[in-house]
């Protein structure tokens, strides 16, 4: 065989096998495995799956294939943008993946968030501008419908807005606080904050800090909890009892802060039982109980491609429409055809 | 005419695509003033800078970049191809530079721009190609006999030059202040932006005298043509005085475009408007006008229109936009119009929608100057939301249903004009059998992927609600919000989040005005912000409220110190002492504080002690 | 009592369906046409339900959208109003209803099985995504159930005596195509109630996707009805299999809509 034979042969065989990334039947066969990477990703605890991804790259390639090959997308412009548009959001769904952020944070009324998340899972090539973002809590209200069912939560943040101004803003369940595209968004986890302040022996200046204790109405008997007073190695062990009931599964009520309640503090062998105002002197300073304040969990979220995604999806629809309109305008499905093919 | 045509027309499709995008930002800007679809502030500026960008720079420059091709001789064919490719590249680089590098809207009369150095760039390099473009417009000097389109192009051309000029002046030259006040970019757009009108006038002049051609002929005497065009021309030089003789931002200088702009750019193209109007009015009382004549009328009769609500702009009401959109929209018709016959030369023809849509265009373009017109002389003013306009009744809505069907016609129009075009262009039938509708098919799923994802993006979560929930409006609730925000504000005093302290304690003093202890905390905020005059004021009025309030001496005590007056700081002082118990923390401080400032006093005295 | 008003009304409008079906199949099996009655049955049926629908919904102060029952009792009447839609714009089909309203028999009975009792409104269900996801899902299921119709009289007229009920409809190869039409009309909604879904869910919950039970079994189904698209233009089906898979695909939206979010406990269900 000739040099110039040859190449044919070999850009003839590229080309055939081009065909075939691009045919129907890979496509059906992309399809049964992306059905059964479902499955798996169901089952499994992970969410990014090789399961998942391995069909998904493999429907990208059979679609990029097919746009090069197929005679058929030459043709039919809404039916070709459809399958563009589901290539774009495989591709953005990817991209997503890559730079995506969820987490948790906690902050007390009249505190502020300060760009450290307490959990934090996010794509390989996300980057940390959380950490320049803030905004502080005012408070909360939560309404409970009776058997304390939840109701409508209202958060009231105050933040910079992008004009570099302050402002606040009421936000609960459905309506997140967005800052430079993170997503915060109140959750179920709320709860109590004795609020202390650490007036050390050496002269510094006092520390006030709130210590969160389980969320409430989930831990509603385990209100307690081990934390180190800062700068020392000092470890308090902090316990919230009150008589009132918060939650009354009779009626409507609302999320409340205990009025009458004792704080049992306890460090190594001693036991103090506390009121607002009260102290507890040790060698290292003196502990200061200052009084209780709520504390309100946000879930962030954080995911650029969203707009653009949704963008594409949308453009799936509409385009599929179009073409499906067209297609079954131009016959009626009750008259007898020829050949019976339906491309 | 295909030589020609073969300069021009890569600028006339580039026209053409800037024309349909900026209708697409458009509908973006409505979109964006309904309720449902609120975007925010910023996606909605952006998309402004870019709707009037795209239509009166990149539109109205590059149909007349490529009239200027026509006009040149093929030896400028490479140097308008490089022309063509700068220009090109700085267009995509304006429309990607959202995405890329945000910067802030600047909304400078005749050319708003985003101030980031992408955009700007972007600009620039479009200019670049335009100002090359209309170099060899200029070098192609007209023949005795050569068209009065060529003419008009050629005055137009040394009109950009003589812009690009006096905004190179303005932008690199002028000084930085003039009278004590720092130049804007408005300024110093100012003398070339009034400029620039004057060669869309030109042009559009030209384009009325080819569309014209057959009601001009019918005219007795051509001779009066040129001299007419020269004189349309003779304004150019009153801007070149201007800018020589005026600083740029002085009070003249503004006031003199401002005239020439009011007296100057108008009168030649009323008058062969008028011969124009008359001589098709001939044609079609013999039953000869065409359907594109009809569309001729049109564009002169929503220049008039245009000009006339200019003259009739008292502030800044909608008779404003509706000034401009009434030139521009007389402008764009006899461009629309022209282009339509230029296409039909070549096999891109699309038969009777070249003259449709662009006279539903032209038509909606009445519509809605007439709606912004009327609103004006209801006195609406511009830029305001529905909401904050208190009107009502028949005229209001009547106006505003007549401003938007038009411009929906308007929009509908051109978006039909240019997507018909960009079919034909993607779908021309290859060799061997029917169109490829491959590339049409990316272009169009990237530009609603892109465009759609963007808008989508600029989308506001919600708008924001201060006050308290709708719930809390007994008394003891009250009570208690004073309490929590009171001790938030001490919290946030304490980890020195001093502007969110402001705002909780603001709260507290809004609730609870007479609060000693509230104005006394808000003054440490705004202490802990360094804003020392508006602390004094918090400590004064703690002061006032509550005599033995003592804090508020040591605060205010501090805010004098750090306004330099170390007097009335002093006395602060000794107040708080005398009043302040004896086992204060803060007495040690404020003892030494005295000694520290009462020593600066009498260094600054010369040094005489007591 | 409101509820009893409510539940009387729910009563009437089944009774009416019941006669309705009941007809239909008769009218099939003897070969006659009462069409006219079943459609005047359907349209009573149909207010008497919706007038169920509203009481209750004024009374709770929100809509169908949380208990078992308020599901069924939503779905039927939706599925029903698609069916009667088809029924009345395209009167070649209509004997299918002796196909379609066994069926909905089945899903009455199982109405008749729950309680009414009442289910709390969950703060995340307080937003129009609701509505235009719900409103999604009940135009892909009224499609599928119309599919489903003409699906089982081609597989029945495999048998003579079907081929005798069947035999006013027109040939298997046109009833197929119809089917083709309605699951590509079913597609469409689908990939809406989707994406309606995820925005609901960004909002609701904090993330657009989580591969949740729900979430995952409606993506199931996408893809099953995807496949079945894709199968048809991939290879020349015959009108059995054509059926065979409209059937399958429903089968799977079935167990999606009504028994996924019953016996999974995740959040999908309204959370607390």
């Amino acid at each position: 065989m000739s040099v110039a034979d040859s190449a044919i042969g070999s850009r003839s065989a590229g080309v055939r096998l081009l065909r075939l990334a691009g045919s129907l039947k890979f496509a059906l066969i992309n399809l049964a495995a992306l059905f059964v990477g479902v499955c798996v990703a169901y089952l499994s605890d992970s969410r990014t799956v090789w399961a998942l991804v391995v069909p998904l790259a493999s429907s990208a390639v059979n679609l990029l294939a097919a746009m090069l090959t197929n005679a058929v997308f030459r043709r039919q412009l809404p039916l070709l943008v459809f399958h563009l548009a589901l290539l774009a959001v495989i591709v953005l769904v990817a991209l997503g993946r890559l730079t995506y952020l969820k987490g948790a944070a906690e902050v007390v009324d009249g505190g502020s968030f300060d760009g450290v998340l307490a959990t934090r899972e996010a794509g390989p090539f996300h980057g940390d501008a959380i950490a320049a973002l803030s905004f502080a809590s005012h408070g909360f209200t939560i309404d409970y419908a009776p058997g304390i069912r939840r109701g409508a939560t209202r958060n009231e943040v105050a933040f910079r807005n992008a004009a570099g101004r302050l402002e606040t803003r009421i936000i609960g369940d459905q309506q997140p606080l967005v800052l430079a595209g993170y997503r915060f968004y109140t959750s179920h986890n709320k709860g109590f904050a004795p609020t202390f302040v650490w007036h050390p022996a050496a002269g510094g200046v006092p520390q006030l800090g709130a210590v969160h204790l389980p969320a409430y109405p989930l831990h509603e008997y385990r209100q307690a909890r081990e934390w180190v007073i800062p700068g020392t190695a000092t470890v308090v062990w902090t316990m919230l009892q009150f008589q009132e009931i918060i939650l009354d599964p009779d009626k409507a009520d609302q999320f409340k802060l205990p009025g009458e309640h004792d704080l049992v503090v306890r460090i190594g062998e001693q036991r103090w039982q506390l009121q607002p105002g009260m102290s507890v002197s040790l060698p290292a300073g003196r502990l200061e109980y200052v009084g209780l304040r709520g504390w309100m969990g946000y879930t962030v979220f954080y995911d650029w491609t969203i707009p653009w995604l949704l963008a594409a999806a949308l453009a799936a629809a509409f385009s599929l429409g179009w073409h499906y309109w067209r297609k079954f305008a131009a016959r009626p499905w009750n008259r007898e055809q020829d050949d019976g093919t339906t491309a | 005419m295909e030589a020609r045509l073969r300069n021009g027309g890569p600028w006339f499709l580039l026209a053409a695509g800037a024309l349909g995008l900026s209708a697409l930002f458009a509908v973006a800007l409505v979109v964006a003033r309904t309720p449902l679809f609120g975007l925010s502030g910023g996606t909605f500026r952006t998309a402004l800078v870019l709707h009037v960008d795209l239509a009166v720079v990149v539109w109205f420059l590059a149909v007349a970049a490529g009239v200027w091709g026509m006009a040149a001789g093929s030896r400028s064919a490479p140097a308008l191809r490089a022309a063509f490719g700068m220009a090109a590249a700085g267009v995509a680089v304006m429309l990607l530079s959202p995405m890329l590098m945000s910067g802030p809207p600047v909304l400078a009369n005749y050319m708003p721009v985003l101030d980031s150095a992408v955009f700007l760039g972007g600009l620039a390099l479009f200019a670049v190609g335009v100002v090359l473009a209309a170099l060899a417009g200029a070098l192609a000097l007209p023949r005795r006999e050569a068209p009065p389109w060529q003419v008009t192009a050629w005055l137009a051309a040394l009109v950009l030059l003589l812009a690009a000029g006096e905004l190179s002046f303005a932008l690199w030259r002028a000084p930085a202040v003039a009278g004590g006040v720092p130049l804007t970019l408005d300024d110093r757009l100012w003398a070339a932006g009034h400029t620039l009108q004057l060669a869309h006038v030109l042009l559009m002049m030209g384009a009325w005298t080819v569309l014209g051609e057959a009601a001009l002929a019918a005219s007795p005497s051509r001779r009066w043509l040129r001299p007419l065009l020269g004189a349309a021309a003779l304004p150019a030089l009153a801007s070149l005085w201007l800018s020589i003789a005026e600083p740029v931002g002085s009070f003249a200088h503004r006031q003199g475009y401002t005239e020439l702009m009011r007296w100057g750019i108008w009168p030649a193209a009323a008058l062969l408007g008028a011969v124009l109007l008359a001589g098709i009015v001939r044609r079609w009382r013999a039953g000869t006008a065409t359907l594109e004549e009809a569309g001729l009328a049109l564009s002169i009769m929503l220049f008039a229109t245009g000009c006339l609500v200019g003259a009739g702009i008292r502030g800044e009401s909608t008779a404003v936009p509706a000034h401009y959109h009434g030139t521009v929209g007389a402008v764009t018709l006899a461009y629309l119009l022209w282009g339509g016959r230029l296409v039909a030369a070549t096999a891109l023809a699309g038969g009777r929608r070249r003259l449709l849509l662009p006279l539903a265009y032209g038509l909606g373009i009445v519509l809605l100057v007439a709606g912004l017109a009327w609103w004006g002389s209801l006195g609406v003013p511009r830029k305001a939301t529905h909401a904050e306009i208190a009107l009502g009744g028949f005229s209001y809505y009547a106006a505003m249903g007549m401003a938007g069907g038009g411009g929906f016609t308007a929009l509908s129009a051109v978006l039909l004009f240019v997507g018909d075009l960009a079919r034909r262009l993607l779908l021309r039938p290859r060799p061997g059998g029917r169109a490829d509708v491959r590339p049409l098919a990316v272009a169009l799923t990237a530009l609603v992927v892109i465009g759609g994802g963007w808008l989508l993006n600029g989308v506001d979560a919600g708008a924001p609600v201060t006050g308290r929930p709708a719930a809390a409006h007994v008394a003891e609730k009250k009570k208690a919000e004073i309490d929590a925000r009171f001790a938030q504000g001490v919290v946030m005093l304490h980890s020195r989040q001093y502007d969110f302290a402001l705002a909780a304690f603001h709260r507290v003093l809004e609730l609870a005005p007479e609060m000693p202890e509230a104005h006394v905390n808000a003054g440490f905020a705004l202490l802990g912000l360094k804003d020392y005059g508006a602390a004094r004021d918090f400590f004064e009025s703690a002061s006032e409220l509550r005599r033995e309030q003592a804090n508020a001496y040591y605060g205010l005590a501090v805010a004098l110190e750090g306004l330099h007056d170390l007097p009335g700081a002093l006395g602060a002082m000794r107040t708080y002492l005398h009043r302040a118990p004896a086992n204060d923390p803060y007495r040690v401080k404020a003892e030494s504080a005295l000694w520290e400032w009462q020593a600066q006093l009498d260094r600054q005295r010369g040094g005489t002690s007591r | 009592m409101e509820q009893l008003l409510e539940l009387k009304l729910l009563w009437a409008a089944l009774v009416a369906y019941v006669l309705c079906g009941s007809l239909a199949i008769v009218g099939v099996v003897l070969r006659k046409r009462p069409e006219r009655s079943v459609l005047a049955l359907l349209l009573l049926g149909l207010a008497l339900h919706t007038a169920s629908i509203a009481v209750r919904w004024d009374r709770l102060g929100h809509g169908p959208f949380i208990t078992m029952f308020e599901i069924l009792s939503s779905n039927i009447w939706s599925l029903m109003l698609a069916f009667t839609i088809a029924y009345w714009r395209i009167a070649a089909i209509r004997a299918s209803a002796a196909v379609v309203m066994p069926i909905l028999f089945i899903m009455m009975g199982w109405l008749m099985m729950t309680s009414p009792g009442e289910g709390h409104f969950p703060p995340t269900y307080h937003t129009v995504w609701l509505f235009i996801h719900i409103g999604f899902g009940k135009v892909f299921l009224g499609a599928a159930l119309v599919a489903v119709g003409l699906a089982g009289a081609i597989l029945l007229r495999r048998t003579a005596r079907g081929a005798a009920w069947f035999q006013r409809l027109p040939a298997d190869a046109r009833l197929d195509e119809l089917a083709y039409r309605c699951m590509a009309l079913g597609f469409i909604f689908e990939t809406l109630m989707l994406i309606a879904g995820a925005i609901w869910a960004q909002d609701a919950w904090g993330r657009y996707w989580a591969w949740d039970p729900l979430e995952t079994w409606a993506f199931i189904t996408w893809l099953a009805l995807g496949i079945s698209l894709h199968a048809r233009v991939t290879f020349r089906l015959s009108p059995r299999t054509g059926a065979l898979m409209v059937l399958a695909v429903f089968a799977v939206a079935f167990l999606t809509f009504f028994g996924v979010p019953f016996v999974s406990t995740s959040p999908h269900k309204g959370a607390v």
